[in-house]
């Protein structure tokens, strides 16, 4: 039970995280209809600034705004120079610019920084949560408390807030909500700022806790796409129940291995992407509708 | 001189130099290496002409497809003892079913979701498939000893080793390629695809299995991409083909709907390849020849997305 207890609580780290970037992930895709991959790469920009400055003595408060912004700035450029421009081809291409952008931010940071991992700094505090004979340390476990802040945060701006209701309103209808004087362009930029801000935190936090490489942080995303994902993309508290999902399923894959039978199968490298990828095929799955055409017996060939 | 006396002078002046210049003197060995590293991506691109441009689907996991085609003529060749040019055929069977496996998950989501779902499935090659080492064979990538056509003094003999022969291999390939995927699109399967790339229900509704056609475009597109990761293990068997240089997606041409679409013209394909290598060329020297796989697609992303309208003019 102890055990069962300790990889519960191994998993939050990783729900926190998924959060923090998955809320991202909803709120630019309300606003402009694109599914932001590029999102590991404002996590990755975020954290690295964050780390620059650090080496450069800043104070780590300063540090970790200035990386915050960094994250933000990239969701502006990624916006402006790759979603915008790119509308007129639909969501699709805007998505797979976002690829582009992603690809550019590690090669990027892959000629500054190098692919060695570097030790960010530590956030959150120092020490640990000792349950039964193992310890949890807070530079990871707080990741949780601050994704459930800040998703409190969004909520409360998309639900109580003028600004909130503006991006909502242009997410769903453009030209009415430019009729109703609320200009789309911008609501989708402040989507993208604190979409790009979001994922600047959990990239900060996530690095302080796993050091950084230009790698593990902007491909290490991807789950979190798969919380978004299961949240339906337009849903808050869905997507904080996909993380949930998403973080147990994969924290819990190295306790699954001590089951008969299972264990083979889940046990070795990759596994817990394994079964992450096997869960986020099955729920597109079921999200996409068959095939109208799926009976029609055809002759044309 | 009419424009098509014109364009045919132009292609016979094209085809001619291609096949010439590596004969001529003083030509640096390394552009040969390129040339043919130009012939494999060009085979990848068409893969992805053909998936985007002419069936209409998104694929954002086409170089696991050509990791497959890859890493499975390997494993022919180390185990099997297969050799050249039957590895090929292994590589591109291997793709082709790799990829009708994706096309059963396209049966179900379309568009965005389609980009996801081929994004994880890349993500599942990468973290999972391609560090398992029944398939891989080793943690750091696999390797295959350099190939032979006949034997050594024999006639006719050719060692694949030598870049020059290869170069003309590889180029005759590419060749094949671009022939079958321009004429593929004129046949009734590549009306077919047309039609479902328009509208699947309006498809339907001619008659169009749109199930079975759907599936028979990723699976081709998969069999390309499969025979460029074969052709590339064969041209560079002493480097290997590690998991770090599949990674993630080749470079894709355009995807643009307006007017005619410029992404199913098999120029497209030339472009991206040739644009991938011309990159390469001119990446950082050190280390350009062990890290190009990577760089190169990355540079390609970019240059689609930020050069859209330098990509085949819709005529």
């Amino acid at each position: 039970m102890g055990t069962l207890l300790l990889y519960i609580v191994l998993s939050l780290p990783l729900v926190g995280a998924y959060a923090l970037l998955g809320l991202g992930i909803t709120v630019i895709y309300q606003a402009s209809r694109v599914l932001n991959l590029a999102h590991g790469a404002m996590a990755m920009g975020g954290a690295y600034t964050t780390y620059q400055m650090s080496r450069w003595g800043v104070p780590l408060a300063f540090a970790v705004a200035a990386g915050i912004v960094m994250g933000a700035l990239m969701g502006v450029i990624v916006e402006r120079v790759f979603v915008r421009q790119l509308r007129s081809s639909g969501p699709t291409t805007q998505t797979v610019g976002t690829v582009a952008a992603l690809s550019a931010a590690i090669a990027v940071a892959s000629r500054v920084w190098g692919t060695l991992p570097v030790n960010a700094p530590h956030v959150l505090p120092k020490g640990a949560l000792t349950i039964g004979d193992g310890f949890v340390p807070w530079t990871k476990l707080g990741i949780f408390p601050v994704s459930l802040v800040g998703a409190a945060i969004l909520f409360a701006l998309f639900k109580y807030t003028d600004i909130g209701l503006a991006m909502r309103g242009a997410a769903q209808n453009r030209r009415g909500a430019a009729l109703r004087g609320v200009d789309p362009d911008r609501t989708a930029m402040l989507a993208w700022i604190l979409g790009g801000a979001f994922a600047a935190l959990a990239g900060i936090l996530l690095a302080g806790g796993t050091g950084l490489d230009p790698f593990s942080v902007s491909l290490g995303v991807l789950p979190a796409f798969v919380a978004a994902l299961i949240g339906g993309l337009e849903s808050m508290p869905g997507v904080c129940l996909g993380a949930f999902i998403v973080g147990t399923v994969q924290g819990m894959v190295p306790a699954l291995s001590q089951v008969p039978g299972v264990g083979t199968l889940v046990s070795g490298q990759g596994a817990p992407e394994l079964v992450l990828s096997v869960l986020a095929l099955f729920v597109m799955a079921l999200r996409g509708a068959r095939l109208v055409t799926g009976d029609v017996r055809g002759e044309a060939l | 001189m009419t424009a098509t006396q014109r364009s045919t002078l132009l292609r016979t002046l094209l085809l001619s130099a291609l096949v010439v210049w590596p004969v001529l003197p003083h030509v640096p060995y390394d552009f040969l290496n390129t040339a043919i590293l130009a012939c494999d991506y060009c085979v990848v691109a068409l893969s992805l002409v053909l998936l985007i441009g002419i069936v209409g689907q998104i694929s954002l996991c086409q170089a696991a497809l050509v990791g497959m085609g890859a890493f499975v003529s390997a494993l022919a060749t180390n185990k099997a003892h297969v050799h050249f040019p039957f590895t090929l055929v292994v590589g591109t069977v291997a793709g082709a079913l790799t990829a009708a496996l994706i096309g059963v998950v396209a049966l179900r989501v379309r568009g965005l979701y389609l980009a996801v779902a081929t994004l994880i499935f890349g993500y599942l090659c990468d973290q999972y498939l391609f560090g398992q080492t029944w398939l891989v064979q080793n943690a750091s990538g696999t390797s295959i000893p350099f190939e032979n056509i006949g034997k050594p003094g024999t006639i006719p003999s050719f060692d694949l080793s030598d870049a020059h022969i290869f170069y003309y291999v590889a180029l005759g390939i590419a060749a094949l390629s671009l022939y079958s995927v321009a004429n593929l699109r004129e046949s009734r399967i590549g009306r077919a695809f047309a039609a479902v790339r328009g509208s699947e229900v309006a498809a339907a509704s001619l008659g169009i299995n749109v199930v079975r056609i759907k599936l028979l475009g990723f699976a081709c597109a998969g069999a390309l991409a499969g025979l460029g990761g074969a052709l590339t293990l064969v041209g560079q068997p002493d480097r290997g083909t590690g998991p770090v240089q599949l990674r993630q997606v080749a470079g894709f041409p355009r995807h643009r709907r307006r007017r005619r679409a410029p992404e199913s013209r098999w120029g497209c394909g030339l472009l991206a390849a040739v644009r991938a290598t011309r990159w390469g060329a001119v990446l950082p020297l050190a280390n350009a020849r062990r890290l190009s796989g990577r760089h190169l697609r990355r540079i390609t992303h970019l240059s689609s997305a930020v050069l859209p309208r330098r990509l085949g003019r819709p005529s």
